[in-house]
């Protein structure tokens, strides 16, 4: 069942995960392109000659038994999402490195106290009916996003109070206060749509199929059928033609359907989790069959901190000290997710952020574990459990949802682990939505949650868990050294004030361990090399390899080179 | 006055059934964005929740209120937009599933029912024989088997291994439905595996049921008297003695057509077969209230139709049924 649970079900939004690379995107944008190879690389167009004779690829995001004619962009449950391939924003940030790409956009500048950002709008856009694409449409785009707030889906006119066009190819952001990391999520997961089909649509467009969709994306819809759809390049893109000529999407219902797909080569590019990848997947054809499995959040051990006794700074440092994280890693998730650091950083994405000095491994220390709570006046009842000095004993549940079995099977390490050091640990296993409950209520005690797939930068994972009044402070951690940091961070452009600022952020979290990192949450991605080379790997993470990632997977796609 | 009171019974377990059908997911402990958001383990952004709310119509109106505005829509023949699938109509989902449904739980229910009963007829008939002792454990064997397994089996051996037969789906990539040879073939080629894992688990079942009721049937007088006769022992066994003994077999039959309209959610998922079973786990999950209620709604129909139909059809194969209600 992990397949389809950890199987992300709703894509259209992940890119919410982006956010801040405030580090003068202007300067970063210009070089990216090249660093990446991206978009209108010279490669992409050497192979526009060959390239409708190239074979198709055959691609599985998502399990589903049957397509629906929808390719609305702002549907948010949208399984079939023409997020990236039909549909692309003005930019994208990539997750896996600090890169950000151009892609309806051109440039960003900020001025008025980092209140306004002013975006350049590419020149030469064409939409893939052929009419001209220009910054009519970006501006046209977030005000039906301003008048529908069911199409908002990432909440940007939270922080808008204005977008308007100035010149004939710019767009100014007007933002209501300085939330600079927050621009990413404006500018990078929002989908550009064409005024003159938008415009027409009667009512509320949220509630609207487009069953045509027309983009400015590498790829458009080609033929459509409840069971498998495909997409054919888009012979207008501005990137040039893709490499590939046309992409195949399979409807397929189920974790062991889809592994047997992969597993006899039918699919070229997949999110799928397999238990002994190597061994059922890689070997069958070691030289093509390849997968990346980058880390792209923390796993985390969160406690109720409005629990006395969790509140106790000691006793969640004896616990991160009792805690196995390598078995974790071996037994419970397969050997996949690699033990967290304490900084509270995702590495190696985030290396350029790390305090320097700053410690990046977790070591098990019963003894010191012991040592830290007796110390601090638990003492060891009759039963082997530890006993506050007020007489409440160290029992704690700990939730995580019913079937998610590799949490499951963490929660049962965590317990043996905890046992050893005098803390009883009941697991409880509730259904989803009940979990989802206890964490949103703040009524449990511990509970494992892996934090949001936060952005190019640390700001949005940091803020999400720790600035008090965030929805995912599930914790309710409240500390005025951090939050005044994080404000610090959203309010500036400056590199190094925001490294000092994240230096702050980090620091406190390795004191505090407001949650205990466990292991880092990784997304799933397989791939052939067979017909195509040139996907995202270890050695060169530039974008989120899933092609579940909306926006994301069309700079794999065409970053992709024909393999003959 | 026989059938109007049954009509009047039909109509009444519908409202019945309807309404059940509006509270039992309202019941269900939190709401679809919360299963959106916690499905997705942190790719989307709780943020997400407002528009989302804007977007399936969830709000506080208390539940009379609700149930008002569902049984206004359903008047007026309105299933509501699915969440799982939004924005896309219950009925098109609806529409775009159960007729593989139809077809391949309907047509292996048909086939496990007459070739079930057949056998049962024959080794009724020959009690005892190499025939009887040899079907009755075969079967019962095939019927203890668990469908998922079998199915699984199947496709490993014969779709995955020896290429026999398509892995998944109900007809071939690149093909759109029509009523062409050409189509009709793919679709009966693709329905072969997951067709065959339901028949010859169901089999088992109606061979048994009717070869019970045969085996007091055939030593009732009246068969004696009919062999007496001199009939051909294939007269008597199938004239006198099966049409008898078939009548409790019909019910069951009718039930079991009912609940070929939800689905087969094992083994649709295994042979990634677009039918209704799916999308019903898959509504479950997402707490899809518009889609679950829909499907619900058609099984229980369906099933009630079907319940009414064998009423009626009963008063005409055993005349004592209707007679009697109505002196009553």
């Amino acid at each position: 069942m992990e397949g389809t649970l950890k199987k992300l079900a709703a894509t259209a939004v992940v890119s919410t995960a982006a956010v801040a690379l405030l580090a003068g995107c202007g300067g970063q944008t210009s070089s990216s392109n090249a660093a990446g190879g991206t978009g209108n690389g010279a490669s992409n167009n050497a192979v526009q000659t060959s390239s409708s004779s190239n074979p198709p690829l055959t691609i599985l995001a998502e399990e589903s038994s049957s397509w629906t004619d929808n390719f609305n962009p702002y549907a948010v449950a949208n399984l079939q999402t023409p997020n990236g391939t039909i549909y692309e924003p003005l930019f994208y940030f990539s997750t896996t490195s600090s890169k950000v790409y151009n892609l309806l956009g051109t440039a960003m500048q900020w001025s008025n106290d980092n209140k306004t950002l002013t975006v350049t709008v590419r020149d030469g856009v064409k939409w893939n009916d052929g009419q001209p694409f220009s910054a009519k449409d970006v501006v046209f785009t977030y005000n039906l996003l301003k008048q529908y707030p069911s199409l908002d889906t990432q909440a940007v006119w939270k922080a808008l109070s204005d977008v308007k066009q100035v010149g004939s190819n710019q767009v100014e952001f007007d933002f209501k206060s300085v939330q600079v990391p927050f621009s990413q999520i404006v500018v990078g997961a929002v989908p550009i749509v064409p005024e003159h089909i938008w415009s027409k649509i009667q009512g509320d467009p949220s509630k609207w199929t487009d069953p045509n969709p027309v983009g400015t994306g590498p790829y458009m819809l080609d033929k459509f059928n409840a069971q498998t759809y495909t997409l054919k390049a888009n012979p207008n893109y501005w990137g040039g033609t893709p490499a590939v000529p046309e992409l195949i999407y399979p409807a397929i219902s189920s974790a062991q359907a889809a592994n047997l797909q992969l597993t006899s080569g039918k699919l070229d590019w997949a999110d799928e989790f397999l238990q002994n990848i190597d061994k059922l997947y890689v070997s069958k054809d070691p030289t093509n069959r390849h997968y990346f499995f980058p880390p792209v959040a923390d796993l985390n051990l969160v406690p109720n901190l409005k629990n006395p006794l969790l509140a106790n700074t000691a006793v969640r440092q004896a616990m991160s000290l009792a805690i196995d994280r390598q078995q974790i890693d071996n037994v419970g998730e397969f050997g996949y997710e690699k033990p967290s650091n304490p900084s509270g950083l995702v590495l190696p994405n985030e290396q350029d952020w790390l305090k320097p000095g700053l410690s990046t491994t977790f070591t098990v220390d019963i003894a010191k574990a012991n040592a830290l709570l007796d110390q601090a006046g638990f003492k060891k009842g009759a039963d082997g459990i530890r006993v506050s000095p007020s007489g409440q004993k160290l029992s704690f549940n700990l939730i995580a949802p019913n079937g998610w079995t590799d949490w499951n099977e963490d929660e049962t390490l965590i317990a043996q682990d905890l046992k050893q050091i005098g803390i009883q640990i009941n697991v409880q296993e509730p259904q989803q939505t009940d979990w989802s409950n206890a964490l949103l209520n703040h009524q449990f005690d511990l509970a494992l949650e892996s934090g949001l797939f936060a952005g190019n930068t640390p700001y949005q994972g940091f803020r999400n868990t720790l600035y008090p009044g965030m929805q995912q402070n599930y914790e309710q951690y409240d500390n005025s050294v951090v939050a005044k940091a994080l404000d610090q961070f959203a309010s500036t452009t400056d590199p190094s004030t925001q490294k000092q600022a994240m230096y702050t952020v980090e620091a406190q979290f390795e004191k505090d361990l407001p949650v205990i990192p466990l292991v880092y949450a990784a997304e799933w991605s397989q791939y052939s090399t067979k017909d195509y080379t040139g996907w995202p790997d270890a050695s060169n993470p530039y974008v989120d390899p899933s092609p579940a990632t909306a926006f994301a997977d069309a700079i794999v796609l065409m970053n992709l080179k024909p393999a003959h | 006055m026989y059938y109007i009171k049954k009509l009047g019974n039909f109509i009444l377990l519908v409202w019945v059934a309807i309404t059940l059908n509006f509270l039992l997911p309202h019941l269900m402990p939190g709401n679809p964005m919360e299963a959106l958001v916690a499905k997705s383990q942190g790719k989307i952004d709780p943020v997400v929740m407002h528009a989302l709310a804007l977007q399936f119509g969830i709000n506080n109106k208390p539940l009379w209120q609700k149930y008002i505005d569902y049984m206004t829509q359903l008047l007026h023949g309105n299933l509501g937009v699915s969440i799982t699938y939004y924005p896309v109509h219950v009925s098109t989902i609806i529409g775009q599933s159960l007729p593989w449904t139809i077809i391949l739980v309907g047509v292996t229910t048909v086939l496990a029912f007459l070739i079930g009963t057949l056998i049962g007829i024959v080794a009724a008939w020959r009690r005892n024989k190499l025939f009887d002792s040899l079907m009755g454990p075969l079967w019962m064997f095939m019927g203890s088997v668990p469908q998922f397994w079998l199915a699984l089996l199947l496709l490993y051996y014969f779709g995955f291994q020896l290429g026999w037969f398509p892995q998944m789906h109900s007809y071939s990539a690149g093909d759109a439905p029509s009523f062409t040879w050409r189509f009709l073939g793919d679709a009966v080629w693709h329905s072969i595996l997951p067709g065959f894992a339901l028949l010859i688990t169901t089999i088992g079942g109606w061979m048994l049921a009717m070869r019970n009721n045969m085996i007091q049937v055939v030593s009732d007088d009246f068969v004696a008297f009919a062999k007496a006769r001199g009939l051909r022992p294939w007269t008597v066994m199938m004239s006198y003695a099966a049409r008898n003994a078939v009548l409790p077999s019909v019910t069951q039959f009718a039930i079991a057509l009912g609940y070929a309209v939800g689905g087969q959610i094992l083994i649709e998922e295994i042979f990634s077969y677009p039918g209704i079973g799916y999308q019903l786990s898959q509504a479950v999950i997402s707490q899809d209230y518009p889609l679950m209620q829909g499907i619900f709604l058609i099984i229980a129909v369906v099933m009630l139709f079907v319940n009414f139909a064998v009423d009626i059809l009963y008063a005409r194969m055993d005349p004592r049924v209707g007679t009697e209600e109505a002196s009553a």
